[in-house]
């Protein structure tokens, strides 16, 4: 498989910020589990700093994701997106033709095809960088907080104390990037758990080790 | 059925186990075993493949006991992949545990969130001297890690490690229930907040208090108030269509109110007679409902459990204890306001004990406190919660922004235009207009329900928690506190962003009951950025008070 051109990812790291921890070579897939977990080795990079294009104080503090996610978000979108609009069109097709009689000829169906599939294609390539550019997180000695959204933005703040287990999970696209995606929950009832997907995988375990780090401080207070 | 005996992680162990240096700290597989008694937990999901095999048998048809073998088949399988890839072992802290093939997922459980380590056995787990375990932490409904199965020495094994770990590092499992029980008469550790009040008399256990009885007459009013009489009428309607009343006689009576074929002054004049005799019949009732339903209303506090009985025909006993509040909401109605009259609800944190309760005690939840006068509702709030000084006048009330009666009457307007649209067309197609005279009086009550919208949010921080008012017609006041809130978030729509408004929204445990939360919008987006970092931070500051 090949990669996608890199230039808008380059772009995008380079102009907003320096990313938490960037790791450059895929990491190891973890075959067995050590018999303690590795202490927080990677060491975070100071606060980043605020890209250009949002209010300098929204950000600071903040890490975003880590920017292999968009190529792997659109190696997703592109994948999927033939299937899903053959999908779409197959849907009107058999609604058009069948049961409301439009008698199209076939090239308005191919055009059709061909317009969706365009469609999600640009989103595909798009839609990864909104949401990069959107996402944001930190983790100070209080709360765990998670920016995210494109149109409907949240900032869901979770106290450290507040965390009863997490989980670190990685499906098999995020391994081959070395991404992972970070759980916590908690016993609330609407939030009982919050997901901060797409960062690196030594990241999720930095912050899965910092975690019961700090919890370990917030008991013993 | 698997006979569930449950025990707590707790056990004190009495001497120092001079066990292994950390036993269970490598790697552990599930018992060998495990496959089968997974595949035998998923009897609901082989339930198509046995349908099928019977299918098959009977048809004498082989290629269905095909498809069955293949299913179950395909489902070994997937437990041999999950006993393959499962592990678990235990660190310092933690009880941490990883499987999958495709997608791999690590949790990691601290060992002093661990509050129960259910052990499930029936007879065919003794058969083989296995168990399974379940290991519950307060978080959500489901259960955190089930090792289905282990041997039972090992599972042993590792509640003996779990409870040691705990009890070596001084810190006894506060979370636990039972432990919390005992603790109640021991005044040496003050856990939930104002426990001194009552032990500061020493080791005397105190004596269970009335807060509060409601008489026939309090009860009645509330009947009169509340539309409760309309859930009866459910039940008549369910009634009349059993029997096939319609065809009485006498419904020919009823009949002959409705003003549909007789345009004379006098049928409609019975038509209102008829409604006004209605209306006053489902209020009535509503009173029986009431009286029979809280009949006789204690509310007794005891020790630091408060207790509710009442009933007429049913009489119901429940205990909520005091620490497990999370959440009060204060009710009042248009009418109620006449009697000057509440109604409080209380959500509770549930976590494995809620399964055990029945539906009575959920039930009261939501009818917590069916009427109190308003005079008594600081006093009760600061029973639920000592220390809270419940004064709704001196609460520093943050209103929402004073753009929101614009945007709501916006949104009035918008909605009444697509109202009438929609109805001028169906008046068309139906060739009468009169329909859209009643569309023509909704519009202004709309607009007039905008405005009272707009003035009736407001949220108040205090030093202990978080009020929130809101509702027009039903008018509800929810408190919480900073040391039960769990999740703080802030949210933006496209629609706020035009507006410069946002929202926050608390997430507590046991949501429901309430019919109420605190999710507040309309809220100026510096006031919304402001006080999401300020409750953020007063609840990050205090200690989660579970149970």
């Amino acid at each position: 498989m090949t990669e996608l051109p890199n230039e808008p990812i380059e772009a995008i790291a380079k102009e907003s910020e320096t990313v938490a921890p960037s790791g450059a070579a895929l990491p190891p897939v973890e075959s067995d589990p050590p018999a303690t977990p590795p202490p927080p080795t990677t060491p975070m990079p100071p606060a980043v700093e605020a890209p250009a294009a949002h209010a300098s104080d929204e950000w600071a503090g903040f890490y975003s994701l880590d920017p292999r996610c968009i190529p792997m978000d659109r190696w997703v979108g592109l994948v999927g997106s033939p299937f899903l609009s053959a999908l779409v069109v197959s849907v009107l097709l058999a609604v058009g033709e069948w049961w409301l009689k439009w008698g199209w000829p076939w090239v308005a169906y191919a055009a059709l095809y061909i317009a969706v599939f365009g469609a999600m294609v640009w989103f595909s390539l798009m839609w990864p960088v909104w949401e990069f550019r959107r996402s944001r997180w930190r983790c100070d000695g209080v709360a765990l907080e998670i920016h995210r959204g494109i149109w409907w933005r949240r900032r869901i703040s979770v106290p450290l104390s507040r965390i009863q287990h997490v989980d670190v999970s990685q499906g098999p696209w995020q391994r081959r990037y070395g991404l992972a995606k970070f759980t916590v929950y908690t016993a609330g009832s609407h939030h009982s758990s919050v997901d901060l997907n797409n960062v690196a995988w030594e990241t999720a375990h930095w912050l899965r080790d910092r975690l019961m780090v700090e919890r370990e401080v917030i008991d013993a207070v | 059925m698997p006979s569930e005996s449950s025990a707590a992680s707790e056990q004190t162990s009495e001497e120092p186990l001079g066990a292994p240096e950390r036993p269970l700290s490598g790697p552990q597989w599930l018992h060998p075993l495990s496959p089968i008694f997974d595949l035998l937990s998923h009897v609901r999901s082989l339930i198509v493949p046995i349908l099928l095999a019977a299918f098959g048998a009977a048809r004498d048809e082989i290629v269905w006991q095909l498809i069955a073998a293949a299913f179950l088949v395909m489902g070994l399988f997937f437990q041999l992949i999950h006993y393959f890839t499962f592990r678990f072992w235990l660190t310092e802290s933690d009880l941490v545990s990883r499987q999958g093939l495709v997608f791999h997922k690590t949790r990691t459980i601290p060992l002093n969130k661990i509050q129960n380590i259910d052990v499930v056995q029936n007879v065919l787990h003794r058969m083989f001297g296995v168990a399974e375990g379940r290991i519950e932490t307060a978080s959500g409904t489901e259960v955190e890690a089930v090792l289905r199965v282990l041997s039972v020495a090992k599972l042993e094994r590792l509640r003996e490690a779990v409870a040691q770990r705990n009890a070596s590092r001084q810190r006894p499992a506060r979370a636990a229930p039972a432990a919390m029980l005992e603790s109640v008469a021991s005044p040496g550790e003050t856990i939930a907040p104002g426990r001194e009040n009552e032990s500061s008399t020493g080791w005397s256990i105190p004596q269970p208090v009335e807060l509060l009885r409601i008489s026939p007459a309090q009860l009645s009013a509330a009947g009169l108030a509340n539309n409760r009489g309309l859930v009866l009428v459910g039940v008549v309607i369910g009634g009349l269509y059993q029997f096939d009343v319609l065809r009485q006689p006498w419904i020919k009576f009823i009949w002959d109110f409705l003003p549909t074929h007789d345009h004379s002054m006098a049928a409609s004049l019975r038509f209102l007679v008829g409604l006004a005799a209605l209306v006053v019949l489902l209020r009535v009732l509503s009173v029986a409902w009431y009286v029979t339903r809280f009949y006789d209303y204690r509310l007794v506090l005891d020790g630091d459990d408060l207790r509710v009985s009442c009933g007429l025909i049913t009489r119901v006993n429940t205990t909520i204890p005091r620490r497990r509040v999370q959440f009060v909401s204060i009710q009042q109605n248009w009418l109620m306001r006449y009697f000057h009259q509440v109604a409080i609800r209380v959500e509770t944190a549930g976590g494995a004990a809620v399964s055990e309760e029945n539906a009575h005690s959920t039930l009261l939840r939501k009818w917590f406190i069916p009427v109190l006068p308003n005079s008594d509702v600081a006093r009760i709030v600061n029973v639920l919660r000592p220390g809270t000084e419940f004064d709704v006048a001196s609460f520093d009330w943050q209103p929402v922004s004073a753009r929101t009666r614009a945007r709501l009457m916006r949104l009035a307007v918008v909605y009444s235009m697509v109202g009438l649209g929609v109805l001028a067309f169906l008046c068309w197609q139906w060739g009468t207009w009169w329909p859209m005279a009643g569309v023509a009086m909704i519009a202004p009550y709309l607009l007039w329900l905008a405005d009272k919208k707009s003035r009736s949010l407001s949220l108040a921080r205090t030093d202990w928690g978080v009020v929130y008012r809101s509702g027009v017609w039903l008018r509800k006041t929810s408190l919480t506190f900073f040391d039960r809130i769990q999740v703080v978030t802030w949210q933006e729509s496209p629609f706020d962003r035009r507006w410069q408004m946002a929202g926050i929204a608390i997430d507590t445990a046991g949501s429901g009951p309430a019919d109420h939360s605190i999710d507040v919008h309309y809220l100026d987006a510096s006031v919304a950025r402001r006080e999401f970092e300020a409750i953020q931070s007063a609840t990050a500051a205090r200690r989660l008070q579970w149970a």
